[in-house]
């Protein structure tokens, strides 16, 4: 069976690593990105089966990926938003783009899966 | 002593603690001894506000009796905001730790004081407790994990120490305050408590009073628990090893 592939954009080498690691642990092909460029760039050449990005990275922030995601990719890939506490109008503007959960910091990985699996159970 | 004398007293306290000296005070010492201060001052003010308001709403004949009867209260409000500063520091105590753990309620501001200053003191030489436990489930039981987040977490702190230095330096608030966004997660995310409070303060200092002195001040506290915490992580990581 193939492994369902997961692109986790997030700048926070520290959180990501956790992340990566225990993706990877829960059957993930996980790729990372570290700046929004390098997101963009993966999606114009790759469709994952899910994205998980945090709001903030440098040169194409979370809000513009999911914008670019729906509208100009128009693809209707699953989108999980990690946001900071307090950090709740960039979460609804997420949503109102076309975001489908959103997980908020400090991520708990264990959470993060079975996140991941219920949006990937509802395709 | 009269409330309102000692208010003035207290703001004059303030201004000078703004400038205090590093050399004479540690930066802990100093930023819990002002923020006492802050919040002795803004519970003053609110008792001396009040009763103001109710002064000149009165009749002018019962104004003679109620300044008596005001500086009863002002002197039972005294009494009732001792409690309530001193409750009010023990809790802004509390948000630093184990600061107050051995400390006792007395009656007598005096006594209060001098426990307050031993209970500070003596949290100051204390290193902050990290429980990587937790961090060690999440990684699996992976020790390597853990250890490459630990090495992460310094680089990303250094990193952040050097960043604040710079955007300090040039007033950028802007910037600072996304240095400070950029490493909070992680300070949260190895539960360094003490340096993900300061990070809070640094953003919000960023984003209301950009005062560059109080920033100063608050990147300096970060840089001073840096290693306690650094310290406290390796000891730690080196427990969980022997284990």
């Amino acid at each position: 069976m193939n492994k369902k592939t997961l692109l986790l954009a997030e700048d926070d080498e520290l959180l990501a690593s956790l992340l990566n690691f225990r993706l990877k642990k829960g059957g993930y092909e996980v790729n990372h990105r570290t700046n929004g460029k390098m997101v963009k760039e993966y999606l114009l050449e790759n469709t994952p089966d899910i994205i998980v990005s945090d709001i903030m990275m440098p040169y194409f922030s979370g809000i513009e990926l999911i914008s670019f995601v729906r509208h100009e990719l128009k693809s209707q890939v699953p989108i999980i938003i990690i946001s900071s506490a307090g950090n709740e109008e960039n979460v609804l503007n997420a949503f109102e783009l076309g975001a489908n959960d959103f997980i908020s910091k400090p991520v708990s990985p264990s959470e993060l899966l079975v996140r991941v699996a219920r949006e990937l159970n509802k395709i | 002593m009269k409330t309102k004398n000692l208010l003035f007293q207290l703001t004059d306290l303030e201004s000078l603690l703004n400038d205090f000296s590093v050399e004479k005070l540690t930066s802990d010492e100093a930023f819990l001894l002002k923020s006492s201060f802050q919040n002795f001052k803004k519970n003053l003010l609110e008792i001396i506000f009040k009763s103001k308001e109710n002064f000149i709403d009165a009749d002018p004949n019962c104004q003679e009796d109620m300044l008596d009867q005001r500086t009863k209260s002002f002197e039972d409000a005294y009494a009732e905001i001792d409690i309530d500063i001193y409750d009010a520091i023990i809790e802004h105590y509390k948000s630093y730790g184990d600061v107050l753990k051995e400390l006792k309620i007395e009656t007598t501001m005096d006594k209060k004081d001098v426990l307050i200053l031993n209970g500070t003191s003596e949290a100051i030489k204390t290193e902050p407790e990290i429980d990587l436990s937790l961090i060690l489930k999440e990684c699996m039981g992976e020790m390597d994990l853990l250890q490459e987040l630990i090495t992460l977490f310094t680089s990303n702190a250094l990193e952040f120490m050097g960043a604040a230095k710079i955007h300090l330096k040039s007033n950028d608030f802007e910037k600072l305050d996304l240095a400070a966004h950029k490493v909070k997660a992680g300070l949260a995310m190895m539960r360094t408590q003490s340096l993900h409070d300061i990070v809070v303060q640094i953003q919000k200092g960023c984003k209301l009073d950009k005062d560059p002195k109080h920033l100063e001040f608050l990147c300096n506290c970060f840089n001073d628990e840096f290693p306690k915490v650094k310290n406290a992580l390796d000891r730690a990581y080196s427990e969980l090893t022997n284990h």
